[in-house]
C-alpha cells in the first residue's frame, strides 16, 4: 500500500516537471536584477501593463531577469507567488492587479514591491497616502480622470441628463468608480443610474433595463464589463445610446469614445519607478505613488457612423480611429 | 525547499479546517452542501467586521463560526423544513449569502493590514498547528460520543436512526450546522493570513475542499484506523503541497490549474481502480466505509 502510494507520488513529481517547460529559479547572475512579476489574471488590460513595463525596462538597457508568475485569479495563488518571490529574495516585486499586490504586501515587508492597474491604492491600504506611501510598496493607479471623460458626454449632447453605469458587484475597484462617478455627476449636470451585476450572464438583461432609462452609457475599468464588451456595445449602438469608456480597450469592442488610460503606457510609467528604485536606490516610501500622466483618446469610427454623430465634434480631434 | 513546505503547509492547514467542515456534509451526511462557497467568504466578512470594530481576532473568529452554522441552519431549514434538495438549498444559501457578505461591510474587498491576527508576530504555522489540532481532538470526541454516533448513523442508513425513535432531521441541522461553522472559521483564519477580504474567496472553494478529501481518502485506503479528521487534514495539505510544488517549479502560468485538476484525476482514479476498492464492502454511494461496518458489528 505504502509502495503503491509512494509510485503515485513519484508519478505526479514526473508528471508535474514534464510540464513545466519553463526556467526553474536559477541563482541570479550578478550583473541583473530579478524582477519577480506577480500578476492576478490573464486579461487585456493586465497583459498590457506587463508588457509595457518589460518593454521600457529593456529599452533603458538594464540587465532585468523577470520570473512571471499569473495566479489565473486565485488569490491564495496569488500569495503563494509573492510569498515565492520573497524567499527567493528577488529585487523587485512588481505586482498587478489589487489582489496581487495586497498579497505582495503580506508577503513581505523587505522586498520592494511596485504595483499597477490597481485603482485606488489608499482604499486597497496599500498605500498610507499617495504622497507618502511609508512602506516598501508603492506604484501607479489606474484611476481614469473620471470627470473629463463625464464631461464628454454633454459635448456630443447637451440634452444628456442620465448616465447608465453597469458594475460588478464582486469587483471594489468599480464600487470606487460608481461612488466617484456619483459625486462628480451633480456639478456636471448628470445623474447617474447604476445597475450591479453578479455574474457576466445576467449582463444581457441588466444592460436591457438600464437602456431603458438612459440616455449615456459610461463603462467604467470593471474586468467583467470589459470581457463583455461586444454585448454591451452592440445593445447600445442598437439603442442609439453614446457611450463613454474609461479607456481604450472598451472602443476597440464597439463603444464610441474614449480619452483615458493606455496600460501599455501605464506598465511604461511604473518602470520608471522601478528604474529609481533599482538603480537611483531611492526606497519605495520616497515614491509618491502616480495615476497616468497621459491619456489617449481613440473613437470608433463605426459606432459614430452607427448613432449618426458628427466626427468633427471637438471630443473626436486628435483621437485615433479605431475599428470593430 | 523549507519554506515552500512550510507556507504551503500553512495554507494546507488552514483549508483542513475547510476539509474537516465539508467531511460533516459530504462524507457523514453523504450530501453535496454548496453553501461553503458563500460560507468561506461570510467567516471572513464577520471577521472583518468584528475586527475592524475593535474585538479580539480570537473571539472574531469564533463569531465567524457561529455565523457560519447560522447560515448551516439557514440551508438546513431549506431542505429539512421546505423539502428543498440539499444541492439546491446550498445553492440558495450561497446565492443568498453573497449579498449578506457584501452588505455586512458596505465593500467587496477589506485590507486588514492595520489589525492584529491571531497569529500575532509568530510564524503561522506554530498557531495554525495548535488551532488545527484541538479542532480535530474536538471533532473526534464528539463523533464518539452517541449524538456524533447518531450523526453518522443518519448519513449511513437513516432508516435505522428513525426505528430508534430518532429524528434524524434534527441530526441533518447539526450536521450542517457544525460543517459551515468550520467552513466559515477557515475563511476567518484565511483572512488574517492573507491580510485582506474579498468576495471572491469563496469561488471554487468547494473543489479545494473536495480535492482535499479525495486526496485524504488515498492514504491507506481501507483502513478503518486512520480518523476521518486526519484524512481532511492530510488531503488539505498534500494538496498545497502539491499546488506550492507546482509553482516552486515554475511552471508555466497557464498550465498551473491544468495540472491541479490532473493531480485530482490521478487521486482520484487510484481511488477507484486500485484493487481493494473492489472486494470491500459498497456502501450507496460507492464509498467504502469499514467504519460504519464496526458500528452495525457494535449495535
Amino acid at each position: 500500500m505504502k509502495k503503491n502510494l509512494g509510485k503515485k507520488v513519484l508519478l505526479i513529481v514526473l508528471l508535474v516537471s514534464l510540464l513545466s517547460g519553463c526556467a526553474s529559479d536559477e541563482a541570479p547572475s550578478e550583473k541583473s536584477f530579478v524582477i519577480g512579476i506577480n500578476q492576478l489574471a490573464e486579461h487585456p488590460a493586465l497583459d498590457d501593463a506587463r508588457l509595457g513595463f518589460e518593454d521600457a525596462l529593456k529599452e533603458a538597457n538594464i540587465t532585468v531577469e523577470f520570473v512571471y508568475q499569473n495566479a489565473q485569479g486565485d488569490i491564495p495563488t496569488s500569495l503563494s507567488i509573492a510569498q515565492k518571490f520573497a524567499r527567493d529574495k528577488v529585487d523587485l516585486i512588481y505586482a498587478i492587479a489589487t489582489h496581487a499586490a495586497q498579497s505582495s504586501k503580506q508577503a513581505t515587508k523587505e522586498i520592494p514591491i511596485l504595483f499597477s492597474a490597481v485603482t485606488d491604492p489608499v482604499i486597497a491600504e496599500l498605500v498610507a497616502s499617495t504622497e507618502n506611501p511609508g512602506g516598501n510598496i508603492t506604484g501607479t493607479s489606474d484611476a481614469t480622470p473620471m470627470k473629463a471623460q463625464l464631461e464628454t458626454f454633454k459635448k456630443i449632447d447637451p440634452s444628456i441628463t442620465k448616465i447608465g453605469i453597469l458594475f460588478n458587484t464582486s469587483e471594489v475597484n468599480s464600487e470606487i468608480q460608481v461612488n466617484q462617478a456619483k459625486n462628480l455627476a451633480g456639478e456636471l449636470g448628470l445623474e447617474i443610474i447604476e445597475m450591479g451585476v453578479s455574474n457576466i450572464n445576467d449582463i444581457p438583461q441588466a444592460l436591457d433595463s438600464l437602456i431603458k432609462d438612459i440616455d449615456g452609457f459610461y463603462a467604467i475599468t470593471d474586468n467583467m464589463i470589459a470581457s463583455a464588451v461586444a454585448i454591451v456595445a452592440d445593445k447600445l449602438n442598437n439603442a442609439g445610446i453614446v457611450s463613454v469608456g474609461a479607456e481604450g480597450s472598451f472602443v476597440e469592442g464597439g463603444l464610441l469614445v474614449s480619452d483615458g488610460i493606455s496600460y501599455y503606457d501605464l506598465g511604461k510609467q511604473t518602470a520608471q519607478m522601478a528604474i529609481d528604485i533599482l538603480v537611483n536606490g531611492k526606497a519605495p516610501s520616497e515614491i509618491p505613488s502616480q495615476s497616468a500622466q497621459e491619456t489617449k483618446a481613440v473613437f470608433n469610427q463605426e459606432t459614430l457612423d452607427k448613432l449618426g454623430l458628427d466626427v468633427n465634434n471637438e471630443v473626436f480631434k486628435g483621437a485615433e480611429a479605431v475599428g470593430n | 525547499m523549507g519554506t515552500l513546505i512550510l507556507t504551503s503547509l500553512e495554507q494546507g492547514l488552514i483549508f483542513s479546517v475547510l476539509a474537516m467542515g465539508v467531511i460533516m456534509t459530504y462524507k457523514i451526511l453523504d450530501m453535496a452542501d454548496l453553501s461553503v462557497e458563500g460560507t468561506f467568504p461570510l467567516g471572513a466578512f464577520v471577521f472583518a467586521k468584528f475586527v475592524i470594530g475593535g474585538l479580539s481576532p480570537l473571539l472574531a473568529t469564533g463569531l465567524a463560526f457561529i455565523f457560519g452554522s447560522m447560515a448551516g441552519l439557514i440551508t438546513a431549514l431549506l431542505f429539512v423544513k421546505l423539502k428543498i434538495r440539499p444541492l439546491l438549498s446550498g445553492i440558495l444559501t450561497m446565492t443568498m449569502l453573497y449579498s449578506f457578505n457584501l452588505r455586512l461591510n458596505g465593500k467587496a474587498n477589506i485590507p486588514l493590514f492595520k489589525y492584529t491576527s491571531i497569529y500575532g508576530e509568530i510564524q503561522a504555522i506554530i498557531i495554525l498547528a495548535f488551532i488545527i489540532i484541538t479542532i480535530k481532538l474536538l471533532i473526534d470526541a464528539f463523533l464518539k460520543t452517541e449524538v456524533g454516533y447518531l450523526l453518522i448513523a443518519t448519513g449511513d442508513n437513516e432508516s435505522l436512526v428513525k426505528s430508534l425513535g430518532k429524528n434524524t432531521n434534527s441530526y441533518k441541522i447539526l450536521g450542517l450546522m457544525l460543517s459551515n461553522g468550520l467552513v466559515a472559521m477557515s475563511g476567518a483564519l484565511m483572512a488574517q493570513y492573507q491580510g485582506f477580504v474579498d468576495i471572491t474567496m469563496g469561488s471554487s472553494i468547494i473543489v479545494i475542499a473536495l480535492a482535499s478529501i479525495i486526496i485524504g481518502d488515498t492514504v491507506r485506503r481501507n483502513s478503518n484506523k486512520i480518523k476521518l479528521t486526519t484524512r481532511a487534514i492530510l488531503g488539505a495539505v498534500s494538496y498545497r503541497l502539491i499546488g506550492g510544488f507546482a509553482i516552486d517549479l515554475g511552471l508555466s502560468p497557464t498550465d498551473l490549474k491544468a495540472v491541479s485538476a490532473i493531480i485530482v484525476i490521478v487521486f482520484i482514479s487510484y481511488n477507484n481502480f486500485s484493487k481493494p476498492f473492489l472486494t470491500t464492502v459498497k456502501k450507496k454511494g460507492g464509498k467504502s466505509d469499514a467504519r460504519s461496518k464496526k458500528y452495525v458489528e457494535e449495535f
